[in-house]
C-alpha cells in the first residue's frame, strides 16, 4: 500500500527545501517582474498589435502569461528536478531517510510532488497577477475557467514531463551537470529547431501547439490538446516509474519494484499511444483529402446542368442540422446531361434524392453526391432537384488545395497560438461558410488536374433558418424572424454562394445611400459603439464616402443593398488561393471578422484614441479635436476592409521586419467576383487576370518602400520567374505558389497594356466598364468578351493568348537619363518630362509611366480609408510600346510639377522591375519645345561612350572579399537571411558583415541596377573593380555613389533619415602606386563622383573600396575610367 | 528483540571481502561493535540498517527476515551514521519533525511534543529554529542522534555516536543509550572509543577483516587478557626497547624515567608488575596475540 503520510511528508520538506532555495527565489521573483512589465505594457500602455490581441480574447492573458512562464520555469525545473538526486548523492542525510520505512515509489513521488508544488505556487502567483491585470482592464472580461484549463493544460504536463526527463536522466547518468546541458540542448531544439514542426509533436511546452480560448466557442481543438498533452503528462510519469525503478535504494520488497517498471512501461506505452494517435489524426487527414482530390480529379470533366436558383431549408439541431435543398438546374450545354454530380460536405449524411418529385438513386464518394441511374436533360431543359441531408462537418475536406505544412503553421500573434477551423455546428454556435460545403454543390470541388471545377454561378438563392430560439441566424439577404429562431433570408439579386453563421448575435446598423450596413457582435462585445460619439450624426454620411471614393478608385459599383460586417469565433482561419484573390473571410455582402478583430491593429480603437491623443498633446498633429480624432480613428478601421495589403510587423532578435501580406478582409471581391465572371474553358484563368487587372487600379508607391525592407518585391520575383518559365509553367508550379498572384498580376498588366495601348487608356477603361455593368450578376465567356472587343477597337485577343501563355522570352530596357523641365504652352506653364528608352531584345514590350503629382512624397500613409494611401487619383499613367530592337524617344507633359515618376517595365529582364525617379526643384527652360509623344529613333541608349570604360559591380571584373571573420552570434542573427534570394533587403538596423547585393532604382546598372553593401569596419573587407586597360595614359577615374533615401541625400535631416555622414575609402592601384582617396558622404553627389587622374599602362587597372568608413554602412556599385 | 546474523558475506566488485561468513546474535540491549578500520562493521552495519545488499547469507529481526520484510525491519530502526549531515535549508525541529514523520508518527501533536522532547533531551531545544549550516559540529551529532532515537525505534544503530562531543555530553549520551536499554531494544554500538562500550554494553563483537574474531560479553574479553598486562618503570633507554618489543597502552613519565603499560605474557629483564586489565588492555591484547595485528605504528 502506498503511503500518502510518507508521500506528503517528503513532498512537504522537498518543496520548503526548495522554496528557501535562493536561485528558485531570484527565478521567482525575475519571472513575476517580467511578466508584470509585460502585463503592464499590453494592458495598460497599449502593447501594440500584441496589446490588442491580448486584450480582446479575456482568455489570451492567463494564456500568454503561463506560456511564457512555461517555458522559463521548465528550465528552471530542470535544475531544481535533478537537484534533488545531486543532493541525495552528496549528503549522508540521505542515508537516515532511506533507511526509513518508505517504499521508493513513495520518496519519488513525494519529491516530484514537492517539486510540483513549488511551481504550482508560482503558477498560482502569477494566474492571481494575471487575474488582477485582467480585472483591470477595461473591456475585457475575465474567463475564469480559462485560468483552470491553460494550468492543467500548459504547466502541469510540462513540468511533469520535464521533471520525470530530468530524475531519469539523473539516474542515469548520474551527473547533473550533463543531465543540465543534455536537457537544456533538448529545450533549445524544441523552441528553436523544431518548433510547429512534425504537427508540433515535439512541442512538450506547448509553446506552439494552438491553445486560444474562444469567448463563444471555448477551445476549437480541445481533444487534439487533450492528447497532445496527455502525451507529455504519461510520458512524464513513465519517466518517474522509471526513476522509482533505478533508484539506489534497496526497496521496501523486490516486487515493488517490478511494478515500477509495469508502470513506467505502462505509462510510456500510453505517451506513444497518445503520440501516434495524434500523428495518426494528421496523417489520416491526410489521405483523406488525398483521396478526395482524388475523386475531384476523376469527375471533374464531367458535363454538368447550371444551377438557377437554390432554396435552402436548414434545420439546426445541436451539434448537427437537417437540411433540405430545392435546386433549380438547367442543361446549358448542347448534349444531353445523364450524370448530376454535387459536392456536399463528407460529414452530412444525404437522406434521398428526387429528380422532378421522383427519387433516384445516388452513390457517395466521400463528398462527392453522385447521381447516374435514370438521369436525361437535354440541352435547354430545366430540373427540379431536392435533396435532403443530415450530420455534421467534416473539416477535413475543406481547402483541398492547401498543403499541409501550410496547414499546420502557426496562427496568431505574439505568443499567442490559435487553432484553425474552417467551420462550427455547436449548440450555440454555427459558422458555414461554401468552403465547408454545406449546401449541395454542382460540380466537384478543388481539383489540380482541371481549373474547370472553379465556376462561379450565380444563383438566386433563398434560405430559411429553423434554431434553438434566443439564437440570431446570419446570413446574405434580407432578413425576416417568423418566429423565435426561425429565420427567412430572401434575395433580390443572384449570387455566388451564401454562408450561415447562428448564434448570440446582435446587431448594430447604419444605412446610408440605401445601403444598410450593419455589425453583427456577439452579445458583450460592442466595445466600439461608445467609442464613435462625436461623430455618431456623421457616421452614416463618412461611411457613404468612403464607399464612394472606394467605388471611385476602382471605377466599379458595389451593388449590394447590405453590407455586414459579421463577428466570428477567433478560430476562424482562411487562405489565400491561386484561383482568387478573395478570401473566405469575405462573402457576398459580408465580411466575417475574428473575435473583436483580434489580429487588427485597426480595431484596437480605444488604443488608436489614446494614441492619437497622446500625439496631439505632444504637438505631432496640431490642433487635433476629438471629432478629428474619431474621424481618423473611423477611416483607419474602415481602411480594414479597403486596403489590398496589410503589414505584417516582425520584431525579433534585436531587428524589426515589415512584409506584405494579402489582405484577408479585402472587399474588393464584393465590386467584381461577387457581381462579375469571366470563364473561359480553353484559359480557365482568365477570371482571375480580370480581377487582378481590377485591383491593380489602385496602384500605390508603397511597394516602393516595401521592396526596399524586404529586399526583392514579390513583383519582382514573379519578374524574374518569368524570366525563365512561361506563364503556364509558373501556374503548374506548386513551387511558385508564394508569386503566383503576382505573376497573374503582371501577366495581366501586359494584356490589358497591350489592349490600352491599341484602344487607348479611357476608351478601354469605359468599355471595360460598360460590359461589367451588363453583365453584372451574369457569367460572360472570355470568347463573348473578346468578340465585343474586336467588334469596338478592332483588336482581337484571342490569336495572342497563346502566345501570351507560353511564351517565355521578356524584353529588357535602358533608360537615358530623364530630363525635367518646366515649358510655356501659351499662358500656363506646364512640366516636360523626356527621356530616351531601348528595348535591346527581339522581344516586344511594353513600359508604363506613372507620375504622382504635388505632394505627398513616396508611398503616402500606408493604410488609411478608402482611398487614403491607395492613391490613384493623383496618378497619371502613360503607356509606351518597345517594339523588337526599338528605341523611343518619348515626352510627357504634365500639368503640375511631378513629385515621383515610377517607371514600370511590367515583365521585363530589368531589376528592379518599377524604377523610381524623384524630382526635386524643376526649373524653367525658355527653350524647350513642348511636345508630349513618342518618336522612334535610330539612335539607342548609349552604354558607353568611346573612351570611357565602365566595371559595374554585376561585371564579371567585380569581385568582393568574403569573410567568415564573424562571431556565432553574429552568424546565428544573420543564419535566416542568408542565401534565401540573390538580392537582399536594405537592413540599416543591422547592417551585414559580408558585402550583400541590394537593388535599387538609384543604383547604376543596365538591365539590373544592384551594388553591395556591407557594415563598415575595420577596411579588411574590400570591393574590388578590375578594368581592363588597353591603351596606356592618364585616365579620370570616377566612382558611382549610392545614397539610401532611407538615410538622406543630401539638405540636411529629414523625414527621410538623417543625413549620411563619414567617407568612402577609395584606392586606386595607378602606375605611381596605391593612392587612397577619400570620398567624403555630405558633400558626394549621388551618381559619378571623380576621384582623380591616374596613369594606367595597358593591363587591368585596379580600384579597390575598403568597409573602413565612419559611416554605418559602405555601398560598392560602380567605377568608370574616361581617357584623357 | 533479537538478531541473528547467519553466515553473511559481503563481496566488493574487486573481490574482497568486506564480510566473511559472518554470523552473530545479537540480544536485546546494548551490543557493541568493536574492529580496527577496514574490519567491515559500517557494512555490516548499512546492510542492517536497509542501505546495503549482502551478496549472501541471512539476517533475521525476530521473525523478520532481512531480505524480505523490509518495511518490518525499516519502521523498527533508528540509525546514525559516522558522516552526518543535514540540509542546510531546513531548520533543526524541521528536519526532526521530517524524520518523524518517516518514522512512522502520523499524529501532528504528538509528533509536535515528541520532536520537542526529544530536542529537550539532546540539549538541542534553544536551536530548534536554528538552520543546519548554523549548527556546531557537536550540535550536529546531537541533531543526528536525535533522529536516530525519535519515535522509540526498537533497534538503534550508531556508528561513532560519541565522536566530536565533549566529556560531558559523551557521557549524557551514553546514559541516554543506557536507560533505552533497559527496554525491549537492540542498540548496536560501533566505536572505536572502547571505554563507550566497557561502560555501557553487555555483549559485543570484535570483528576482522570482515569476520567475526570475538563474541561475547566485554567481562569474558577481559578475562583472556587477565595475567597478560604489565606496568614496568622504565628508563629513558628501556622505555625506546619497551616501544620496539611490546604493545604499550599507556606511557607516564615519572622522576628518572617512565611507568609504561603494555600488554605481554611476560617482560624479561623489566622492572614491572602485572596489573589488572581493562577493555582496552582486553582488546589489544586481543588484537596481539590472537590476530597478531598490533602495531605501535
Amino acid at each position: 500500500m502506498i503511503s500518502l503520510h510518507n508521500i506528503f511528508s517528503i513532498a512537504r520538506y522537498e518543496r520548503i527545501t526548495l522554496l528557501r532555495s535562493w536561485f528558485f527565489r531570484i527565478f521567482s521573483v525575475l519571472s513575476l517582474l517580467v511578466l508584470f512589465l509585460l502585463n503592464f505594457g499590453m494592458i495598460f500602455q497599449g502593447g501594440g498589435d500584441a496589446g490588442w490581441a491580448i486584450r480582446s480574447v479575456p482568455a489570451a492573458i492567463p494564456y500568454f502569461n503561463l506560456l511564457i512562464l512555461n517555458v522559463v520555469q521548465a528550465i528552471i525545473a530542470v535544475f531544481l528536478a535533478s537537484d534533488f538526486l545531486k543532493r541525495d548523492k552528496k549528503l549522508d542525510t540521505t542515508e537516515v531517510i532511506y533507511m526509513r520505512s518508505m517504499t521508493n515509489g513513495e520518496y519519488v513521488i513525494g519529491k516530484t510532488w514537492g517539486n510540483l508544488q513549488v511551481f504550482l505556487v508560482l503558477n498560482i502567483a502569477v494566474i492571481i497577477m494575471a487575474l488582477i491585470f485582467n480585472m483591470l482592464s477595461p473591456g475585457t472580461p475575465v474567463n475564469w475557467a480559462s485560468y483552470g484549463v491553460y494550468l492543467a493544460l500548459i504547466s502541469v504536463p510540462t513540468l511533469i514531463f520535464i521533471m520525470g526527463l530530468s530524475f531519469l536522466l539523473m539516474s542515469v547518468i548520474r551527473n547533473q551537470a550533463i543531465t543540465f546541458v543534455i536537457i537544456l540542448g533538448y529545450i533549445g531544439v524544441t523552441l528553436f529547431v523544431l518548433e510547429a514542426k512534425y504537427y508540433y509533436l515535439f512541442d512538450y511546452m506547448a509553446f506552439n501547439i494552438p491553445m486560444l480560448i474562444s469567448d463563444i466557442t471555448g477551445m476549437g481543438n480541445l481533444e487534439k490538446v487533450l492528447i497532445h498533452r496527455g502525451i507529455y503528462f504519461s510520458l512524464g510519469i513513465s519517466f518517474i516509474f522509471f526513476t522509482i525503478y533505478l533508484l539506489k535504494r534497496l526497496p521496501q520488497s523486490e516486487s515493488m519494484t517490478i511494478f515500477s517498471l509495469l508502470f513506467a512501461l505502462l505509462f510510456s506505452g500510453a505517451g506513444v499511444f497518445l503520440g501516434y494517435t495524434h500523428i495518426s489524426r494528421f496523417k489520416e487527414s491526410e489521405a483523406l483529402r488525398s483521396e478526395a482530390i482524388e475523386v475531384n480529379n476523376s469527375r471533374v470533366q464531367e458535363l454538368l446542368p447550371a444551377t438557377l436558383a437554390h432554396s435552402i431549408s436548414l434545420e439546426h439541431q445541436g451539434n448537427t442540422f437537417t437540411g433540405i435543398s430545392k435546386l433549380v438546374l438547367k442543361n446549358d450545354k448542347d448534349t444531353v446531361i445523364r450524370k448530376l454530380i454535387f459536392s456536399l460536405n463528407e460529414g452530412l449524411e444525404v437522406k434521398s434524392i428526387q429528380l422532378d418529385g421522383k427519387e433516384i438513386a445516388f452513390t457517395r464518394e466521400y463528398h462527392l453526391v453522385v447521381a447516374e441511374q435514370g438521369i436525361e436533360l437535354e440541352p435547354g431543359l430545366k430540373a427540379e432537384v431536392e435533396m435532403i441531408y443530415s450530420g455534421k462537418i467534416n473539416e477535413d475536406f475543406c481547402y483541398l488545395d492547401i498543403p499541409e505544412e501550410e496547414r499546420q503553421e502557426k496562427h496568431g500573434k505574439f505568443v499567442l497560438n490559435v487553432d484553425k477551423k474552417y467551420a462550427y455546428l455547436t449548440p450555440q454556435y454555427v459558422l458555414l461558410t461554401p468552403e465547408v460545403n454545406w449546401y449541395p454543390v454542382i460540380g466537384t470541388t478543388y481539383s489540380p488536374n482541371n481549373v474547370s471545377w472553379n465556376h462561379p454561378e450565380f444563383i438566386n438563392f433563398k434560405l430559411e433558418v429553423k434554431t434553438l430560439p434566443g439564437l440570431q441566424a446570419v446570413s446574405q439577404g434580407e432578413l425576416q424572424e417568423n418566429a423565435p429562431g426561425h429565420f427567412t433570408f430572401q434575395h433580390n439579386i443572384p449570387l455566388t454562394q451564401i454562408s450561415l453563421a447562428i448564434g448570440n448575435y446582435e446587431k448594430k446598423n447604419i444605412v446610408a445611400d440605401s445601403i444598410e450596413y450593419s455589425i453583427w457582435h456577439f452579445q458583450g462585445h460592442d466595445y466600439f459603439s461608445g467609442v464613435f460619439a462625436e461623430i455618431s450624426d456623421t457616421l452614416g454620411s463618412l461611411i457613404s464616402e468612403r464607399m464612394g471614393d472606394f467605388e471611385r478608385i476602382y471605377n466599379l459599383e458595389y451593388a449590394f443593398n447590405r453590407f455586414s460586417v459579421v463577428e466570428v469565433p477567433a478560430h476562424f482561419k482562411t487562405y489565400p488561393r491561386s484561383w482568387s484573390g478573395r478570401q473566405e473571410f469575405v462573402q457576398p455582402e459580408m465580411v466575417l471578422v475574428p473575435e473583436k478583430g483580434y489580429l487588427l491593429r485597426e480595431a484596437d480603437i480605444e488604443g488608436a484614441k489614446k494614441r492619437m491623443q497622446r500625439w496631439g498633446s505632444r504637438g505631432g498633429q496640431g490642433n487635433m479635436t476629438e471629432k478629428d480624432i474619431e474621424i481618423r480613428i473611423f477611416y483607419e478601421l474602415i481602411g480594414v476592409f479597403t486596403r489590398e495589403q496589410s503589414t505584417d510587423f516582425n520584431r525579433g532578435r534585436g531587428s524589426f521586419s515589415m512584409v506584405e501580406v494579402p489582405n484577408p478582409y479585402f472587399i474588393f471581391p464584393m465590386l467584381y467576383n461577387f457581381q462579375n465572371n469571366i470563364y473561359s474553358a480553353k484559359w480557365p484563368i482568365i477570371n482571375r487576370i480580370f480581377e487582378a487587372y481590377l485591383r491593380g487600379q489602385a496602384t500605390n508607391m508603397r511597394g516602393m518602400f516595401m521592396r526596399d525592407m524586404q529586399g526583392m518585391s514579390k513583383d519582382e520575383m514573379a519578374n524574374i520567374a518569368l524570366q525563365d518559365s512561361s506563364f503556364l509553367d509558373i501556374l503548374s508550379d506548386p513551387d511558385q505558389k508564394s508569386i503566383i498572384d503576382n505573376v497573374i498580376k503582371l501577366k495581366g498588366e501586359v494584356l490589358f497594356s497591350m489592349i490600352q495601348w491599341s484602344a487607348g487608356q479611357k476608351e478601354f477603361e469605359d468599355f471595360l466598364r460598360n460590359i461589367l455593368l451588363e453583365c453584372q450578376f451574369k457569367s460572360i465567356s472570355f470568347e463573348q468578351f473578346d468578340a465585343r472587343i474586336k467588334e469596338q477597337f478592332g483588336v482581337e485577343l484571342s490569336p495572342v493568348m497563346d502566345e501570351w501563355f507560353s511564351a517565355k522570352t521578356l524584353p529588357g530596357y535602358l533608360f537615358s537619363p530623364i530630363t525635367a523641365v518646366r515649358v510655356k504652352m501659351g499662358e500656363r506653364m506646364r512640366t516636360k518630362v523626356s527621356l530616351k528608352i531601348t528595348n535591346f531584345t527581339s522581344t516586344e514590350g511594353i513600359v508604363k509611366f506613372s507620375f504622382r503629382l504635388g505632394g505627398g512624397g513616396p508611398g503616402g500613409r500606408p493604410g488609411g480609408g478608402f482611398g487614403r494611401g491607395m492613391g490613384s487619383d493623383d496618378m497619371i499613367h502613360k503607356l509606351v510600346y518597345l517594339g523588337a530592337n526599338q528605341t523611343k524617344d518619348v515626352a510627357f507633359m504634365l500639368d503640375a510639377d511631378p513629385r515621383m515618376m515610377m517607371i514600370n517595365t511590367l515583365t521585363s529582364q530589368n531589376i528592379p522591375q518599377v524604377i523610381t525617379e524623384g524630382f526635386r526643384e524643376i526649373e524653367e527652360d525658355t527653350k524647350a519645345i513642348p511636345f508630349e509623344g513618342e518618336v522612334i529613333s535610330e539612335l539607342p541608349v548609349v552604354k558607353e561612350l568611346a573612351g570611357e570604360i565602365i566595371v559595374d559591380n554585376e561585371d564579371p571584373e567585380f569581385e568582393i572579399t568574403l569573410t567568415d571573420n564573424a562571431s556565432l552570434l553574429e552568424k546565428w542573427l544573420s543564419r535566416d537571411e542568408e542565401n534565401v534570394q540573390k538580392y537582399a533587403g536594405l537592413n540599416l538596423w543591422r547592417p551585414p558583415v559580408n558585402w550583400t547585393a541590394i537593388t535599387n532604382s538609384d543604383f547604376y546598372g543596365e538591365y539590373i541596377r544592384s551594388g553591395y553593401y556591407i557594415k563598415s569596419g575595420d577596411g579588411s573587407m574590400k570591393a574590388r573593380w578590375h578594368a581592363p586597360i588597353e591603351e596606356a595614359g592618364y585616365y579620370d577615374v570616377y566612382c558611382y555613389i549610392y545614397k539610401s533615401r532611407r538615410i538622406g541625400r543630401g539638405g540636411g535631416p529629414g523625414r527621410g533619415g538623417r543625413e549620411e555622414e563619414g567617407e568612402y575609402n577609395y584606392i586606386i592601384y595607378g602606375d605611381d602606386g596605391a593612392e587612397e582617396q577619400m570620398i567624403n558622404m555630405q558633400s558626394a553627389e549621388p551618381g559619378w563622383n571623380h576621384l582623380g587622374s591616374y596613369y594606367f599602362s595597358p593591363d587591368t587597372a585596379l580600384i579597390e573600396l575598403t568597409n573602413k568608413s565612419q559611416s554605418r554602412v559602405v555601398f560598392a556599385d560602380a567605377v568608370r575610367l574616361v581617357k584623357l | 528483540m533479537h538478531i541473528r546474523i547467519e553466515h553473511l558475506n559481503k563481496l566488493y566488485r574487486g573481490g574482497n571481502y568486506a564480510l566473511k561468513n559472518l554470523s552473530l546474535e545479537i540480544p536485546n540491549g546494548m551490543f557493541g561493535l568493536l574492529g580496527p578500520n577496514g574490519a567491515g562493521k559500517s557494512t555490516l552495519m548499512r546492510i542492517l540498517v536497509t542501505l546495503m545488499k549482502p551478496t549472501s547469507g541471512q539476517v533475521w529481526v525476530n521473525e523478520y527476515d532481512l531480505a524480505k520484510n523490509r518495511r518490518e525491519i525499516r519502521a523498527m530502526l533508528g540509525y546514525l551514521p559516522q558522516d552526518f549531515s543535514f540540509f542546510s535549508k531546513l531548520k533543526t525541529y524541521e528536519f526532526l519533525d521530517y524524520t518523524a514523520r518517516l518514522a512512522g508518527m502520523k499524529s501532528s501533536p504528538a509528533r509536535r511534543t515528541a520532536v520537542d522532547q526529544m530536542l529537550e533531551e539532546v540539549g538541542l531545544y534553544e536551536a530548534r529554529d536554528r538552520n543546519a549550516n548554523k549548527l556546531s559540529g557537536g550540535m550536529k551529532r546531537r541533531l543526528g542522534i536525535a533522529q536516530a532515537l525519535i519515535n522509540d525505534p526498537k533497534i538503534i544503530i550508531v556508528d561513532e555516536p560519541t565522536t566530536g562531543l565533549d566529556p560531558e555530553e559523551r557521557i549524557r549520551f551514553r546514559n541516554l543509550l543506557s536507560n533505552l536499554s533497559t527496554r525491549d531494544v537492540i542498540i548496536i554500538l560501533s566505536t572505536h572509543i572502547v571505554g563507550d562500550i566497557s561502560s555501557t554494553c553487555h555483549n559485543m563483537a570484535l570483528l576482522n577483516k570482515g569476520e567475526l574474531a570475538f563474541a561475547g560479553s566485554p567481562e569474558d574479553l577481559v578475562k583472556e587478557a587477565i595475567g597478560n598486562v604489565w606496568l614496568i618503570q622504565a628508563t629513558e633507554t628501556e622505555y625506546l626497547e619497551i616501544n620496539e618489543k611490546y604493545p604499550v597502552i599507556s606511557t607516564i613519565p615519572t622522576e628518572g624515567g617512565w611507568e609504561v603499560q603494555v600488554v605481554a605474557s611476560e617482560i624479561n629483564g623489566y622492572f614491572g608488575k602485572q596489573i589488572e586489565p581493562n577493555l582496552e588492555h582486553a582488546y589489544v591484547h586481543f588484537m596481539e596475540n590472537k590476530l597478531n595485528q598490533w602495531s605501535n605504528q
